[in-house]
């Protein structure tokens, strides 16, 4: 099994106990936890295309 | 003949400046809501430490207790089983070569730590990582397993981690950040247990005039 189907887990536990650790209340610590994990998931897949765009066309 | 007397001309009505009443100072944002000063929880910091979320059930956060409970247990065992079990230890760095950090020779705990940093980072899931602590106090390096914790979070052998390395894929690597990670967020379950969230919410039924 890739490595990369480990991923999601530490992407939702980081999201929601980061956002959970800001807020008491249960909407907007799913909004913030939300929001980081939309964020946390484009930064690692614009490195991932900038990867695969190195290995592939450089 | 005598002359009309000269009217005087009004003087032309000049507009009273009129001072506007000074504006109450808008509040800034922090005192528009004053809230209770935060109130400081030690118990429940080290409940938190001890198990995670203990201390927010501890003080009746169920809800977010149980979150940081099953989220860092969670992260950390799935961490610990993409190791196999063997990416949480602490070594016994006696017969291992000396390390110096300015110009101090370490020993002990520190030298152990300096094998391996990663304890520093797991050593705060609380209690799950106290098992290494107990193998690392009672290693026996002619014994394949420790005294209570049999081979759970004791030092692999050279030969176990070669194997590991060479023959697995990179999961176990990959493993001990998992359980660093939970460590390390732990910190923060901690700390929301001592002071609270970072943005606090008014306490039910408390009103803004209500002493503190």
């Amino acid at each position: 099994m890739s490595i990369y189907w480990d991923l999601p887990v530490l992407l939702v536990v980081v999201s929601l106990v980061y956002a959970a650790t800001r807020h008491d209340r249960w909407d907007k610590i799913v909004r913030e936890a939300v929001g980081w994990g939309v964020r946390i998931a484009a930064f690692l897949m614009s490195i991932g295309l900038g990867l695969y765009l190195l290995s592939t066309y450089l | 003949m005598a002359s009309a007397p000269s009217a005087v001309p009004p003087a032309p009505a000049v507009p009273v400046p009129t001072v506007p009443p000074p504006a109450a100072p808008a509040k800034p944002a922090a005192e528009a809501v004053a809230l209770p000063p935060v109130k400081l929880d030690p118990i429940a910091a080290l409940l938190s430490y001890l198990i995670p979320g203990l201390g927010q059930v501890y003080q009746g956060r169920i809800g977010k207790g149980l979150l940081f409970f099953f989220g860092l247990y969670g992260l950390f065992f799935y961490g610990m089983a993409m190791g196999q079990g063997k990416n949480v230890w602490l070594p016994r760095a006696a017969d291992l070569p000396e390390v110096e950090v300015f110009g101090q020779r370490l020993g002990g705990v520190p030298k152990a730590l300096s094998y391996r940093p990663q304890f520093l980072g797991q050593f705060w899931i609380g209690t799950a990582a106290w098992p290494a602590v107990v193998q690392y106090a009672y290693f026996d390096k002619d014994q394949k397993a420790g005294p209570v914790f049999g081979a759970f979070e004791r030092a692999p052998s050279e030969e176990e981690l070669n194997d590991l390395q060479r023959d697995g894929d990179k999961r176990w690597d990959l493993g001990w950040v998992y359980t660093v990670i939970a460590g390390v967020l732990n910190l923060l379950v901690i700390y929301d247990a001592f002071a609270g969230p970072m943005f606090r919410e008014p306490p039910p039924g408390w009103r803004p005039d209500d002493p503190w």
